[in-house]
């Protein structure tokens, strides 16, 4: 049984007891996707036996997409729980990662001995800090409203090599529309969509094919993992104006005329 | 049919805040004594419909009643309904006209035999006179074949 998860700044230091109150909070690893990074996780448990084979892993319980191994040691404390338990401690670095609502299992000689169904946790949300590419305001070039064209969004907790790119999405909208933080509702709602590109995926950065789309100062939002960025970066982005190169009226209209053959009136 | 570029993608069929807008301008009036010197307001009676595969570059407008020549046509990305925001092409190089009023028959007690005083009733069949609300008849005058090249000698109708 999993009685408390403590996640740890660095390797988390087994000598330290866990406080009571650590037992029930909700963990977030602050750096979480970013692969290096050391992040620690302290998990307090009933009657560990050392010697087992021991395989830890957590997922989301809503999709099995995201699910991950921790590499684990057992720290045995020689403390007993009020009912005589052995008070045991897994040691854990966990690896690069996405998401929220995380649920661990322990499986110790290919049986599961321990989950945890109250306690959590979580990667660290996404956070756009800057866009750059053709396209940005902070280019001079334009964007074209058929898209297609790379931009690269900088920022923290935007994912992992090598992750799965359905876990990783970018939306992008009006920000005269934008009131308030962005939620996983409003993200769907947000018209325009970019593509993250295969192999363009880090910690801190993001290669983005753009969508369709139009209009200008438009926010930047990402979803990582089913987290949103809560605010958008500073930079916008900004399709071209439009631009007419011809102008023609069908053969045979009775009221207008191109002015190359019009007499005009 | 307007051709350009970054006219954006057809986001909803039925949903005309997606589409651009296109509006013309009317051309100022070349009329001796008439001739307003700039560029009219754009107007905004245009429909435009476009189609997946070619949404980007280009759009096709019915137009809406009007007079005059020489319009040039501008396109501007929504708009009001999405956005305080937007983006508005440069008026085209090239223009479009309305055709011009044709006159084909004048009647009336002031077409034969008038009143040298005035007064008279004359009336005036024909087409493109363009729509009663824009009230667009600027001028009608009456004369000699003769005189209409240079314009002198014509008499002028209220």
């Amino acid at each position: 049984m999993l009685t408390g998860i403590q996640v740890c700044d660095g390797a988390c230091d087994p000598n330290v007891r866990m406080e009571p109150a650590e037992a029930t909070i909700n963990g977030m690893f602050t750096r979480g996707t970013r692969g290096t990074h050391t992040q620690g996780v302290k998990i307090q448990a009933l009657n560990l036996v050392i010697g087992d084979a021991l395989v830890v892993t957590y997922q989301q319980v809503v999709t099995s997409s995201m699910s991950y191994t921790a590499d684990c040691l057992i720290k045995k404390t020689g403390g007993e729980d009020d009912k005589g338990n052995d008070l045991d401690y897994l040691v854990c670095t966990v690896p690069p990662g996405v998401g929220a609502g995380l649920r661990w299992s322990v499986m110790m000689g290919g049986e599961k001995v321990a989950t945890s169904e109250n306690l959590e946790t979580s990667y660290a949300a996404p956070m756009v800090s800057a866009i750059t590419g053709p396209n940005s305001l902070t280019e001079s070039l334009p964007m074209s409203t058929a898209g297609g064209q790379t931009i690269e969004l900088t920022g923290t907790n935007l994912g992992f090599e090598g992750m799965d790119l359905n876990l990783v999405q970018v939306h992008y909208g009006f920000s005269s529309e934008m009131d308030g933080e962005m939620d996983a509702s409003d993200f769907e709602m947000l018209p325009f969509v970019g593509k993250v590109q295969s192999s363009g995926v880090q910690d801190d950065e993001l290669l983005v094919t753009t969508g369709p789309g139009y209009g200008q100062k438009l926010s930047v939002y990402v979803r990582v993992g089913g987290q949103v960025s809560a605010v958008p970066a500073a930079d916008m982005l900004e399709y071209a104006a439009p631009t007419v190169q011809g102008v023609a009226v069908p053969a045979g209209a009775s009221h207008m005329l191109s002015t190359l053959d019009s007499a005009g009136g | 049919m307007i051709t350009g570029s970054n006219f954006g993608p057809l986001l909803g069929v039925d949903d005309r805040a997606m589409l651009p807008m296109v509006t013309y301008g009317t051309r100022p009036s070349t009329i001796p004594g008439l001739g307003n010197t700039e560029d009219h307001e754009y107007v905004q009676d245009v429909t435009c419909t476009k189609d997946a595969a070619t949404a980007h570059t280009k759009l096709t407008c019915t137009t809406g009643a009007g007079v005059g020549r020489d319009h040039k046509v501008k396109v501007a990305m929504p708009g009001e309904a999405v956005s305080s925001m937007t983006l508005e092409s440069t008026p085209s190089s090239q223009m479009l006209s309305y055709v011009p009023p044709v006159i084909t028959r004048v009647f009336g007690p002031g077409s034969m035999n008038a009143a040298t005083s005035g007064g008279d009733l004359v009336e005036i069949d024909g087409q493109h006179f363009g729509p009663v609300a824009m009230n667009a008849i600027e001028v009608v005058r009456f004369g000699l074949p003769t005189e209409f090249p240079s314009g002198a000698g014509l008499y002028e109708m209220d």
